[in-house]
């Protein structure tokens, strides 16, 4: 029987240029990061000063006893979102990357308004509700 | 049948008590935080994921039918910093006296988040390791089995007793890293048709005087995924009298094995694609083949290709899915066999996989796959004892399967 020709090298040459034009698009696009305000929960109520959004439209916000990162975007000059950044799936912490949010453990991925665009998760990110007071943003954990 | 005055007060009764016990147990479909108000930041959550297929052989006019996995998982929140993970799988649907089905623990460990993006895993768990390490639900994977690289070359679910750091470098948002400690291989376990599967202990009384070191770097970019993971690890830990006699260094990296891999993802508009590249190096392979006769191979590789597209993607969003995909892998399990082992060009294969995968929920997969094989010839010189008659050897092969899948 005649011998089949394998082309291990060629395939992994092909593979290797692709995955090095893909880091390089990557680095290319992806070179900002977001900026973490740190504040505490207060009477399950999150405080920051909308000075905050002044400059950038996108916050972290840490706050001990939280647990997790919270996404804070602002959407317009009086409305904001506000994502816990927890996995719907095995409550894993969530990263957040340009246009989506990914999920290091299983893979989910979700976009920046927390819908799943990826499984295994299945059910959306919790929102916190957000409302404004004395040139402050509150956001409202429970 | 009908049930007396009495058999239907124990009836209410038993209906109450377990209505009562269900209660601090959680079956939402996501998440162990689902119920954190359940009893203070604690709760618990049962959840799991299985698949089943049919599978016609067409080269040998067979067809097999298996409930391939089950797996339970049960989590526990005992705050809002310290989570306990387990997953009990079940293979082959039984396990009894002549079967050779199999119950294992897939994991058991416990997280500990430390800040937000950094935590420490302790127990029985996978590594970051290739890419079906972790992400091996099945709806979340083309075709019925998991791909022929992450099963011959890497043993995925390859979990072993450890401790792992997993954190993220804020200056470069989307960089991750994870490092731990693990027990090592057991190299009595390599051959040549299995690889290093052999060689996991699988937290069954894990010899740990060797041990390994996993790593890996996972990064994000827009559409892509990035992961580079690196292992080293000792695949002998017998005492120094045993190891000398068998020819073996042991001890901490006692008779190395090296395992690299390197992966790229691409998800955007439905688009899915990946590639994928692994190699293991045993440089004491042919002492290992001294020592225990097993025809461990001195390195073993294998490479992937895939694509797919989601047909539904625009319309649903992906709530609902129907994915068409074509895969190729290469594997080479002798990639270099030491003086004492024996090659068998047989485990050096190509494999072509093209099929679909349904979601009309994003937690149930229907899942058709055709896979063609193209493998070297077989050693004639391995058959020690000659059969009086010797079926046909085949070079090429093709199998259909037709399977379901969930995940909840």
């Amino acid at each position: 029987m005649e011998k089949k020709r394998i082309g291990r090298k060629d395939f992994i040459k092909t593979s290797c240029s692709l995955i090095g034009l893909g880091v390089l698009a990557g680095l290319a696009e992806s070179c900002s990061s977001y900026k973490v305000f740190k504040t505490k929960v207060t009477d399950g109520t999150i405080s920051i000063p909308l000075s905050e959004f002044a400059l950038e439209e996108v916050r972290i916000v840490r706050a001990p006893g939280v647990g997790y990162d919270i996404l804070v975007r602002k959407m317009g000059p009086t409305s904001f979102t506000a994502l816990l950044l927890k996995c719907t799936h095995q409550d894993w912490d969530l990263q957040v990357g340009k246009n989506q949010i990914n999920c290091t453990y299983h893979g989910s991925v979700f976009d920046w308004m927390g819908n799943v665009k990826t499984g295994p998760a299945s059910t959306k990110l919790k929102s916190l509700a957000t409302r404004i007071e004395n040139e402050s943003l509150l956001l409202t954990y429970s | 049948m009908s049930l007396n005055k009495k058999g239907r007060f124990l009836l209410i009764l038993l209906l109450m008590i377990a209505s009562n016990s269900f209660a601090q147990i959680l079956t939402h479909e996501d998440s162990i935080s689902a119920g954190l108000n359940v009893k203070g930041n604690r709760a618990t959550a049962i959840s799991g994921y299985g698949e089943a297929y049919y599978e016609q052989d067409f080269r040998n006019k067979l067809a097999t039918a298996r409930l391939r996995r089950t797996i339970l998982f049960i989590g526990h929140r005992f705050n809002n910093h310290i989570t306990f993970f387990s997953e009990m799988e079940m293979e082959d649907a039984v396990v009894s006296g002549g079967s050779k089905g199999e119950i294992s623990m897939e994991q058991c460990f416990v997280k500990f988040d430390l800040v937000p993006g950094m935590y420490i895993n302790a127990g029985l768990f996978t590594p970051r390791m290739g890419v079906m390490n972790e992400n091996h639900l099945p709806n979340t994977f083309y075709g019925n089995e998991r791909p022929v690289l992450e099963t011959m070359v890497i043993p995925s679910t390859w979990r072993e007793l450890g401790v792992s750091l997993y954190g993220t470098f804020p200056q470069i948002p989307g960089l991750n890293y994870s490092i731990g400690i693990f027990n090592g291989l057991q190299a009595s376990g390599f051959t040549l048709d299995n690889g290093i599967a052999g060689g996991r202990q699988e937290g069954f009384k894990a010899s740990a005087r060797n041990k390994a070191i996993v790593g890996s770097l996972l990064y994000y970019a827009g559409p892509f995924r990035f992961q580079a993971s690196g292992y080293a690890g000792g695949s002998n830990g017998a005492d120094d009298k045993i190891s000398s006699y068998a020819g073996l260094s042991t001890g901490f990296m006692g008779t190395p094995v090296y395992v690299g891999d390197v992966n790229v993802q691409y998800r955007n508009k439905g688009w899915f694609g990946k590639a994928q590249i692994t190699q293991i190096s045993i440089p004491d392979a042919d002492r290992i083949n001294a020592a225990f006769a097993n025809n461990c191979p001195g390195r073993i590789s294998g490479a992937l290709g895939e694509i797919g597209y989601d047909f539904l993607n625009k319309k649903y969003n992906g709530e609902k899915q129907l994915h068409a995909f074509g895969r190729y892998e290469f594997i080479n399990m002798n990639g270099k066999m030491p003086e004492t082992g024996i090659e068998n060009p047989y485990f050096t294969q190509q494999h072509f996989f093209a099929g679909l995968s349904y979601l009309p929920v994003r937690g149930v997969v229907i899942k058709a796959d055709y896979q063609y094989i193209i493998n070297g010839s077989f050693n004639q010189s391995l058959i020690i004892n000659p059969p009086p008659y010797q079926l046909p050897f085949y070079q090429n092969r093709s199998f259909f399967k037709l399977g379901m899948a969930y995940s909840f």
